[in-house]
């Protein structure tokens, strides 16, 4: 090798990218050449100083952090909104005389399945979903459902369209699509084995949400239509699950 | 935060002040969020932050008409570092590098890519990242050699 193509490659030296007989050659120059050995030496002893310099700046990315996930996840302020609505549409349940209430507010993962509609369905933000019935298969399996068992949620009119796995409040869920061509529905599905409990609907005035806790799963329906349906889609999976 | 503080330190470099450089930071990330489906499996989750750190910078300047101009980048750097002539004499030399250099040199040295990852991360060739670096490190070299770094500190 010749200085002007160590001069070449040094960036290639430098970031460990010499490949083949290329590196062996470049250290045996080196190796013969002190003018080249002293400018690689005095080219590293420059990327230290402004590795150490740069490295030791405080760079303090909370305040980022809590703005991306109040955008994000709507923690902060918005999620209180969703949440405040949803106690809100409860306690006009109650003073309509609303059987479908029981007391107490919803738990607080209601809000957060209707954050997760609006956005992903709803207002349709880019996710990964699955598909294809073998794709859904493979995520379903995570929290011990099955394509098949899934497709079987469907209510009347209604066919499973994509999946994917999410996360609520903590809880690993299966987050199902149903459709009818026109309008949808969510499902959500969680491994959460507890003392069974029946269907319980909250609103925030957009979307309604049917809460459900079977032996083995917690579950919850996300629509947009009235509490009535909310419920019905409910009682399918309930039915079925 | 994965890689925020990477992105902030870089993105120091391209902004014009502090709060500009958290802005860019925070709008990655928003749009690394909404465009997650994009990241190919098996591909480099920071390498793709970088990258589009480095289109939001681009998009900003296409809009404030600002593209070609110098960018001053004391005031934000200023916002994070100590006073300590070693941190002076770096920045300054660092801020007298062409941008696209100052990019390419920061990406390798500070953040630790390969060439290869830095010609995707700037979707230029790989002969262009060799060139650039090369380049950015002779000038840095000139610039903190003992006598320069006497001068600058006589101008400052």
């Amino acid at each position: 090798m010749t200085c002007e193509q160590i001069r070449h490659l040094a960036p290639l030296y430098r970031t460990g990218e010499l490949w083949g007989d290329q590196r062996p050659q470049f250290m045996g120059h080196l190796a013969a050449c002190p003018a080249c050995e002293r400018e690689l030496s005095a080219q590293g002893q420059v990327d230290d100083r402004i590795a150490r310099v740069l490295a030791s700046e405080p760079c303090d990315t909370s305040r980022i952090e809590r703005q991306v996930r109040r955008e994000i996840y709507g923690t902060g302020k918005t999620r209180w909104r969703v949440w405040g609505a949803i106690a809100a549409g409860a306690l006009l349940a109650i003073a309509g005389g609303s059987m479908l209430w029981r007391t107490g507010p919803p738990p607080s993962w209601y809000a957060v399945a209707a954050l997760d509609h609006r956005q992903e369905v709803r207002e349709g933000h880019p996710r990964r979903w699955r598909v294809e019935p073998v794709e859904i298969d493979q995520v379903a399996q995570r929290v011990g459902m099955s394509f098949e068992r899934s497709a079987r949620l469907a209510a009347a009119g209604y066919r499973l369209e994509r999946a994917k796995i999410c996360g609520v409040d903590g809880l690993r869920m299966l987050h199902l699509v149903f459709t009818n061509g026109k309008d949808r529905y969510s499902v959500f599905i969680g491994q959460h084995p507890g003392p069974p409990k029946g269907v319980r609907v909250a609103g925030d005035g957009s979307e309604q949400v049917a809460g459900l806790q079977t032996a083995q799963f917690r579950a919850a329906v996300v629509t947009e239509g009235s509490p009535d349906e909310c419920e019905k889609f409910a009682r399918v999976v309930v039915a079925k699950l | 935060m994965p890689h925020g503080r990477g992105l902030l330190r870089f993105a120091r470099r391209l902004a014009t002040d502090p709060s500009e450089a958290e802005d860019l930071v925070q709008e990655t990330f928003l749009l690394a969020w909404r465009g997650f489906h994009q990241l190919a499996e098996g591909s480099s989750a920071r390498a793709w932050l970088f990258r589009i750190l480095i289109n939001a910078h681009y998009g900003r300047m296409r809009k404030t008409k600002s593209a070609g101009t110098v960018v001053e980048l004391t005031p934000a750097i200023r916002g994070g570092c100590s006073p300590a002539s070693e941190h002076l004499e770096v920045n300054q030399a660092l801020e007298r590098l062409a941008r696209d250099h100052r990019s390419v040199l920061l990406l390798a040295v500070v953040e630790g890519f390969t060439c290869r990852e830095i010609a995707e991360i700037l979707d230029v060739p790989m002969g262009t990242v060799m060139s650039r670096l090369s380049r950015a490190r002779e000038a840095m070299r000139e610039a903190l050699a003992p006598g320069d770094a006497r001068d600058a500190r006589a101008v400052r």
